[in-house]
């Protein structure tokens, strides 16, 4: 598949002017989007945290799940 | 932050410290784009104990009283966690007594310079090209402070650091 250069061009473009923007922001603006990130990054975790433990809940018992075979040792 | 920004300002004012300067990604951010951390690193000059320890507690029982909530080794001021550090190397010490005075919303505050977030990030290993790549240091006082400290070498394990932060010479911004 030939690459489209000027797609290319837009899409370098548009990040260098993303990156120019957020260097442009005053620095309490540059803190609200830091805790606008990390707020959304603690979400995500306790999502994916609570997620876990629900298919780890649901597959107790399961011989066919990796995670809960059992061990034995070598002989 | 702001709570955190005016407590912080309030114990310079009690007496509680004599100073502070912030350091880390929030101080970065104040140079460059948005550097994500999860918490707020505040370098303090804390008292010292008869065997020359520095004393964290009354600084935590200052924060406390002012509505800080300590948990771990932060203490949170509204949504923020503020991490309270001792100025444990020469360089930081150097940095603290530099830091430059700006506002924040209205509240004044210190943060360290460009240059010693810079060679921290550096002496930390921490080889982020960032300050460098969005020109946001003076590369003379950079390389100063690197030599005062010994770090040249780290900067010139850093990839796409200018030739002129290890040899002199300020960088062509074009």
């Amino acid at each position: 598949m030939a690459i489209d250069l000027t797609q290319l061009e837009r899409v370098i473009a548009d990040k260098a002017a993303l990156r120019r923007r957020a260097r442009e922001q005053s620095w309490p603006e540059k803190v609200a989007m830091i805790e606008r990130l990390r707020d959304t990054t603690r979400l995500a975790r306790e999502a994916m945290r609570r997620a876990l433990a629900e298919a780890d809940k649901r597959n107790q018992g399961n011989p066919s799940c990796l995670a809960h075979a059992k061990w034995s040792p070598p002989c | 932050m702001h709570q955190a920004l005016r407590v912080l300002n309030e114990l310079v004012e009690d007496g509680v410290i004599p100073l502070y300067a912030i350091g880390g990604a929030i101080a970065a951010s104040f140079y460059i784009e948005a550097q994500a951390t999860a918490d707020l690193d505040v370098f303090v000059v804390l008292p010292k104990a008869a065997a020359g320890l520095s004393l964290l507690t009354p600084v935590y029982a200052a924060c406390k009283a002012k509505g800080g909530v300590v948990e771990g080794e932060h203490i949170h001021f509204g949504s923020w966690p503020v991490q309270i550090l001792d100025p444990y190397k020469p360089l930081i010490e150097e940095a603290m007594a530099s830091a430059v005075e700006v506002d924040f919303d209205g509240i004044p505050t210190r943060v360290m310079t460009a240059e010693h977030l810079c060679a921290i990030c550096l002496d930390t290993k921490r080889t982020k090209d960032i300050f460098i790549e969005q020109a946001a240091v003076d590369v003379e006082a950079l390389k100063g402070i690197l030599q005062r400290y010994n770090l040249l070498d780290r900067a010139a394990l850093v990839p796409n650091w200018p030739e002129q932060v290890i040899h002199g010479n300020r960088p062509n911004p074009a």
